[in-house]
């Protein structure tokens, strides 16, 4: 079934024959298989959704094979896709009755949090305070209105990024981006506050 | 009155965690994540690849990984986003598991 070679299957996947047919319903049959397998470990709830998300793996495939660089085996290749897909479907079927709480820019502060603790001794009190009130100040000051949204309501959420993501109108992709900005702008605040990574790696 | 009952709660919530400088809600922002936090903003680095890159990458390094090849050396940035990214992580882990299932 998958002892095609690369060539074999980008050719019989590619070009309208009887062949491509049989390609096709080759590597449908092999997704499921394998994703039965994988879900079977610790997902049994959910294998009915093993064939739609083939069809899926199928369609986007088809869709995606000039860009496959033949780095791998294809079949590898396309089980990624299929454990992507499988995997952001599961997510979304748990987390679906969970809503985010979206703060407004003027209600934010992690003054609330404290990560003080009683052992501290006065200098790392003085340097934790330092961080705290340069971080609420760089979130308020330093990140657009929607990086503010987007960190501050996963950084609140017990919610899976891509699960934020979609409540945003969004994906995972582009919210890591949003976020690695975010995190960045942060990073230059607190190394402009004098904070340095031994202080961060003393946090207890 | 339910409102009200809501929000004694969450004060008392507040109360526990200034006590013992732990929160008891799984859904407000916590003392242990705001550390993660910092430390993750401390790590932040230019050269980060988003999910999609990193699963562009990913049947490759999956694959050297089982070949007990050295992927994060090959592949550091792989490696990097895999560490950052919960979710990546996961969907690494099943691949494994599949490449593992014999055909």
């Amino acid at each position: 079934m998958s002892d095609r070679t690369n060539q074999e299957w980008l050719q019989q996947l590619r070009s309208p024959s009887p062949d491509n047919r049989s390609a096709i319903d080759d590597l449908r049959a092999l997704v499921v298989r394998k994703l039965r397998h994988v879900l079977g470990r610790s997902h049994t709830k959910h294998l009915h959704i093993v064939e739609d998300i083939a069809q899926e793996t199928i369609v986007k495939t088809l869709d995606k094979i000039h860009t496959f660089r033949g780095d791998s085996r294809f079949t590898t290749w396309v089980m990624r896709i299929a454990v992507n897909l499988a995997y952001t479907e599961l997510r979304r079927r748990r987390w679906k009755d969970v809503s985010l709480d979206v703060f407004p820019a003027e209600m934010f502060s992690l003054d609330h949090v404290s990560i003080s603790s009683r052992r501290d001794s006065p200098e790392d009190k003085a340097i934790k305070s330092s961080i705290v009130e340069t971080l609420n100040q760089a979130i308020r000051t330093s990140l657009t209105e929607y990086q503010r949204q987007v960190l501050v309501a996963s950084l609140n959420s017990e919610l899976p990024m891509g699960e934020v993501a979609e409540r945003f109108g969004t994906n995972r992709n582009a919210l890591y981006k949003v976020l690695h900005d975010a995190r960045a702008k942060l990073k230059d605040a607190l190394a402009r506050a004098g904070i340095t990574e031994d202080d961060i790696r003393a946090l207890r | 009155m339910k409102r009200l009952t809501k929000l004694k709660s969450r004060f008392f919530t507040r109360f526990a965690e200034a006590l013992t400088g732990r929160s008891s809600s799984p859904r407000s922002l916590t003392r242990d994540r705001l550390l993660g936090f910092v430390n993750m903003v401390m790590a932040t680095r230019d050269d980060e690849i988003s999910c999609a890159e990193c699963g562009e990458q990913l049947s490759r390094f999956a694959e050297l990984t089982l070949a007990g090849k050295s992927a994060n050396e090959a592949i550091p940035l792989v490696k990097d986003h895999l560490d950052r990214c919960a979710e990546c992580r996961e969907e690494f882990e099943a691949l494994l598991e599949v490449l593992r299932e014999s055909d």
